[in-house]
């Protein structure tokens, strides 16, 4: 069984269980599994395949918008196993990063995803004409466990990360470690 | 399914009655009897069957069969937000399932849902706050006509699960309607195929 986590494009008008909101992947690629949570317009979640192709599919599609591979040990499905080992942030393409750390820390001026991106893009660079996307997109994810709404920044697999994704340490914050725990905590559930 | 519906059918009944359980429901009544007009062998005192959509739920052969609707929609207070809903046998029509968290508010459907879906052939969970918002699916070969048993939606705290016999076939998390305390019966696009027979809620 192989696995990935995702947030993708969510479809459907929610007038009927056919018509459900739902992950894009839920038509027409033959996916034997998937748990999430709707977040706006999108979703997060997890989705099993026994065939890695399939998942690669989604994975690469424009309506998936960010993915981790997990590797999944026996053949629970869902939230419940317990035992699956997220990736070590050293092989697990992790090309995001999540800038949270309360937002009264950030200047309250700063509504849209967007500036805050620039401002820590800018903090972490040095550069204050940083591009504040970087080839990455950027919204807001409801993370309740983290107390707080959280900054997502991220960027397909299949682009490459840049050295400047892998300097971000945002006030002092292991903000990959973060990451990997906020999603640890979803798993765990 | 391997089960022919006779040698299921009723397998609960010789039970005690009710014991132990929240809600308890052998839907032995007359023929035709809307579902809302029909009483439990056992609920909390006050609380009664009502409908949330749809008036198509009703008694045949003291069992409980969905005529039509899209959808019937059926909710009963259970007095407890972490339970575990199942119905002893249900036969399978186009989307048949069970209700938790039910908030009671009509026509807004709202609570955390299942389905057995054939028309997708699969396994449904379901976290709808006035619309149909599907948290999680599992594939499986599902044909209008089947029978499962002891088909188990059990809530407790944020994780959501499905059981057939016992074993999980889907499963979630959702914070959503974490309080609330109706259970129910729901079919969408049911011709009356759709049959759920010893409906028992018990606390987690």
């Amino acid at each position: 069984m192989k696995a990935i986590f995702l947030v993708c494009r969510r479809i459907g008008d929610g007038k009927s269980p056919k018509a459900a909101y739902r992950p894009w992947f839920k038509e027409g690629t033959g996916i034997a599994g998937w748990a999430g949570t709707p977040i706006g317009d999108e979703f997060a979640g997890n989705v099993f395949h026994k065939e890695q192709s399939i998942l690669d599919l989604i994975s690469t599609s424009p309506l998936t918008e960010f993915v981790i591979p997990i590797e999944v040990t026996g053949k629970a499905l869902g939230w419940k196993n317990k035992d699956a080992d997220l990736p070590a942030n050293t092989h697990g393409k992790i090309t995001s990063w999540i800038a949270k750390a309360g937002l009264q820390k950030l200047d309250p001026a700063f509504k849209k995803p967007g500036q805050v991106a620039k401002h820590i893009m800018a903090q972490v660079s040095g550069v204050e004409s940083v591009d504040p996307l970087n080839g990455f997109r950027v919204h807001w994810v409801e993370a309740p466990t983290m107390g707080a709404k959280v900054l997502m920044a991220m960027r397909p697999m299949k682009v490459k990360a840049t050295s400047l994704h892998d300097r971000i340490n945002i006030w002092g914050e292991n903000i990959n470690k973060r990451f990997e725990n906020w999603v640890k905590s979803l798993w765990s559930k | 399914m391997p089960y022919p519906v006779a040698a299921v059918r009723g397998r609960f009944a010789g039970g005690a009655a009710g014991a132990g359980y929240l809600v308890y429901d052998t839907f032995t009544d007359t023929n035709a009897t809307p579902l809302v007009s029909h009483t439990p062998d056992t609920a909390p005192v006050g609380s009664a069957w009502a409908w949330m959509f749809g008036t198509g739920l009703s008694i045949q052969s003291n069992s409980l069969d969905c005529t039509g609707g899209t959808p019937s929609w059926a909710n009963i207070d259970s007095g407890n937000a972490n339970v575990s809903v199942k119905a002893a046998t249900m036969i399978l029509g186009t989307y048949v399932g069970l209700v938790a968290r039910g908030t009671g508010d009509v026509a807004e459907n709202e609570g955390i849902m299942f389905h057995c879906q054939t028309t997708e052939d699969a396994y449904a969970l379901f976290a709808n706050q006035g619309a149909y918002t599907e948290i999680a699916s599992a594939a499986a070969t599902l044909t209008p006509g089947d029978v499962v048993t002891n088909a188990e939606l059990n809530v407790n705290g944020t994780a959501i699960e499905f059981l057939i016999d016992g074993v999980s076939k889907v499963s979630a998390t959702s914070s959503v309607w974490l309080t609330q305390t109706q259970i129910g019966i729901h079919g969408y696009n049911e011709n009356g195929t759709a049959d759920w027979d010893d409906l028992t809620v018990t606390a987690l």
